[in-house]
Parts: C-alpha cells; structure tokens; sequence
C-alpha cells in the first residue's frame, strides 16, 4: 500500500522556516513514501512566484516523493498564465486559499484560471482550503466545482470545523469534489467517509500545523483496514493520473 | 491530574453520571465542566430550565467529578436572566455557556450585558463558543470583556484553527479573558502558549457525548505535543481550572 499524505507545507510558516529536507526526515520516519508539498500562507497570497519555485525546485530533486501544489492569487492579471506555466514546469495540482487570497469561491474569481487549465488540457486536482470562516464554506467550493465537471476538487481540511455538517451535502452536489482530512479530526472525518463514500476521501496531515506522525498514526488506528489503501493515498493518486 | 474544561454531554436520555465517568477515568481525567447539548439550540423542544435542571442533577450525581455550565437564550430577554438567577440558586453551578451560533443569537442581544454583569457579581466565569462569525468571533467576546470588566469571559476554542491570532490577541490584551486549548492545531495552540499568560490557559475536548469519546484521546494528544515547561503544562490541564472554579474538587481532592 503507497502512503501519501494529501497535503504538507514548506517553507515560511510563521517564524519558523521548514525545509523539503526536513519535510523528507519526517516522511521516512513516517513511513509515507510521498506528500503533496504546498506554498505557505504568504505565498499562497502574494509572493506566488517564490512559493512555485520553492515547491517546483522541492519536487525536481526529489521526484518520487513530492507532488508539488502550485497556486496564483486569482485576483492577480496574470494568474492563469503563471499557473498554466507552473504546470509545464512540472505542477501536478493547483492549490487556492480563498480566505488568504481573498476571493470567495462560489463567485467567479477563480474561474479564467480553471478556464485557461481546461483550454489547455493541463486538468490537475485542485486544492482548495476551506474553514470556519466565510471565504471557504464547502458549499461555496460545490458551487465551483460544479461549473467545472471534469476538474477534481479537494476539500482542504473538509470546512473544519464548523462547517463540518455542510461537507456532505456539498460532496452530493458535486462528484468532483473529494474531501481532504488535515484539520478535520479522524474520528469525524471518518464518519463523513462514510456517509459520502471511501472513494471521496483523502488522508492529509496538514504538516507543519499537525504533527504529521500523530494525525498518521491517529488515523490508521480508526480507519477500517479496507479502507486504508484508498484513503491513505490510492485516491489522491487516483486524481493525479485524472482519473475522477 | 488532569480537569477538562470544555465537554458536553447529552440530557435527553438517562441521567446516570456513570458513563461520563467512566470514559474519564479511561482517559485519566479528574473533573470536568459539563454543558448540555440540547440547551445550545433553539428552544423548540424544552425551554432551558428544562436541559438545566437536568444537567444540575446529572452532575449532582457526582459533584466531586463533574460541575455544571448551564446556558440560557439570550433572545428571550428578562426570562433569559430570570433562568440565570434561578440557576444560581439552584445550582451549585460553576458559570455559563453560550454558543451564539448554534444558539442563533448576537452578543448584542439586550440581554447579554445583564447576564455578563450577573455572571461577574456572581463570581461565575462566562464561556462562549468562538471562533466563528458572525456572531462568534474572539473579537466580539473582547468588547464584551472591555464593557464586563468584573467578568471572567472563556474563549471556548481559542479562535478554532483559523482565528488563534485573534484570540492571542484578546489573551494578551484582556485579564478578565481565558483561552481554552480546544479546537486548534498544536501550530496555533504552541504560539498561544507563547503569547497568553499560563495563568489564563485552559484545554477542554469539547467532547459531544457517547460516541464521540475519541476526541478526547485526540485532544489529549494534540497538548502532548506542545513543548510547554512542566508547571506551564500543570497550569493548563489542572490548576488554572481549580483556581477557576473553586467549587470542582476532582477526584484527587475528594
């Protein structure tokens, strides 16, 4: 069974700078063969470039064991170009933070940039946070992936916490929307998987704001074995060989 | 020793204390402050005297483990008070507890400034749900704090995982404010640690009842990995809560 964890960060997170080195130290000591490596906060909102070379020049050295998230502030001109070219460099998915780059998904801000991937047939999952807040709600990111069908959508942290009830509604207005666990507590996670199917769920740490080892091995204790194979890694891999 | 601070437990069925108890003694927990879960929504069902009376009883079962919050709705002005105060008289209670979201109510419902002055004349912290607008945010339980400053106010969930800078910024701004390690990622909660008092500091699992004991192994974990200093760590988990409320014994104390 291949372990990847569904969504780690690297770089400047705060004041502490977390390296792909480490990131790697950390996978092993894990066990988990591979990790989608995001851009943090600051890069996810302005320093879009610094954070795709970061995750970009991450993933090139180590191939094998990252999948590295790409993003653009979709309020940026430019931003389906500088994905479009993230992708060609070797981006494997699309990551969007609605409440730090200050859009909400069910308007149409983020939509010339998914316009511009279809157009050019670079289909990627795409990673889109959600929470507690108001930019972010899972039933704003249904209203997204429905007008986009044949690009799948993750659920980042599954609108944890408090729009925990709200998460499989909005996987039933959706088939493209799968929902990611980083955040989202196991034990509820599971429940949700349960009710909107194994096949829609993806593990992620949410590394460095979990502590990667405790939310894997939390996580492997409650998960039925019959699962695992497909939550622990097998759909996420699923998305990126576009397979919905 | 540890007091969790932050856990509900139903009141519609059998009021035997002994599961909760049970499940605490498996997850070596001392005491616990109980709300209800019925009493947070809308008053369709039983008006809150009625979950009330039932959490004082179920507690009353076992008084040197657990201790009630009880809630009231905010929205229904002077009988929302009347309710407070006959609480208190009821009780013994240990404060009360509001989730303005599930309960569907503002903090600045006429009612909220009286109830905040009952709670500080009484001695009775005042715990909130937080980190959830509209009515929900760290920053609104600050302004009532400023208004309030007799009343200990507790932020639930320190600001959940996307408003932890918020409610650091309330605990450290506010003395009459405590942040419950509840509802964060150990990322956020470690800076918490950082930037609040210790004396202030409080964890809870916000457990919902039978069923949902897992989260409190969760949560305990979570504070396991905070790096704290040994008496920062005692503080959290224990003694902020003893200080806090007088009245909870645990079962060590008994």
């Amino acid at each position: 069974m291949l372990r990847v964890d569904g969504y780690c960060t690297i770089g400047l997170v705060g004041d502490e700078e977390d390296s792909p080195d480490e990131l790697l130290r950390r996978l092993d000591r894990c066990g988990i063969e591979a990790a989608v490596i995001a851009p943090p906060p600051r890069c996810l909102a302005w320093s879009n470039e610094a954070g795709n070379d970061a995750v970009l020049g991450a993933a090139a050295a180590h191939p094998d064991r990252f999948i590295p998230a790409v993003t653009a502030n979709p309020w940026r001109p430019d931003a389906a170009n500088l994905v479009a070219a993230c992708l060609r460099r070797g981006g494997r998915m699309l990551a969007l933070d609605p409440a730090a780059q200050g859009f909400n998904p069910a308007e149409g801000h983020a939509d010339a940039i998914l316009r511009t991937l279809l157009d050019g047939g670079l289909i990627v999952p795409v990673y889109v946070h959600t929470g507690h807040h108001s930019h972010g709600a899972p039933s704003q990111l249904a209203l997204l992936a429905r007008r986009f069908p044949r690009i799948p959508f993750i659920m980042g942290h599954s609108g944890a916490s408090d729009y925990a009830n709200d998460v499989a509604p909005a996987c039933a207005l959706a088939a493209n929307l799968f929902m990611e666990s980083s955040f989202a507590r196991p034990p509820g996670f599971i429940a949700r998987a349960a009710a909107i199917g194994f096949d829609r769920a993806i593990m992620g740490s949410g590394h460095p704001y979990n502590d990667m080892a405790f939310e894997w091995s939390f996580m492997e204790r409650l998960l039925a074995a019959e699962h695992r194979p497909a939550v622990l890694g097998g759909n996420l891999l699923r998305l990126l060989e576009g397979r919905l | 020793m540890i007091i969790d601070t932050h856990l509900h437990w139903p009141m519609s069925g059998d009021l035997d204390a002994r599961p909760l108890v049970e499940v605490m003694d498996a997850m070596n927990i001392d005491g616990a402050v109980v709300c209800g879960l019925e009493v947070l929504f809308a008053p369709t069902s039983a008006p809150a005297r009625h979950w009330n009376d039932r959490l004082m009883a179920f507690c009353a079962h076992n008084p040197a483990r657990l201790t009630p919050l009880v809630s009231v709705h905010l929205s229904q002005g002077q009988s929302a008070i009347d309710e407070a105060r006959r609480c208190i008289e009821a009780g013994p209670i240990s404060g009360f507890k509001l989730h303005p979201w599930l309960q569907g109510e503002s903090l600045r419902l006429p009612a909220t400034s009286e109830l905040c002055e009952l709670a500080g004349e009484r001695a009775l912290p005042l715990m909130l749900h937080d980190g959830t607008p509209p009515y929900a945010l760290c920053s609104q339980v600050a302004m009532l704090a400023c208004e309030h400053p007799r009343t200990t106010f507790i932020l639930g969930h320190s600001g959940l995982l996307h408003y932890w800078r918020e409610a650091a910024e309330v605990g450290s701004r506010f003395d009459n404010v405590y942040l419950t390690l509840c509802g964060g990622h150990p990322w956020g909660m470690g800076r918490i640690c950082r930037l609040v008092p210790a004396e202030r500091l409080l964890w809870g699992s916000d457990c919902l009842g039978p069923g949902n004991e897992e989260i409190i192994g969760y949560r305990l974990g979570l504070v396991d990995l905070l790096e704290l200093d040994p008496y920062v760590r005692e503080a959290i988990m224990n003694g902020n809560a003893r200080r806090l409320w007088r009245s909870l014994i645990g079962r060590s104390g008994q």
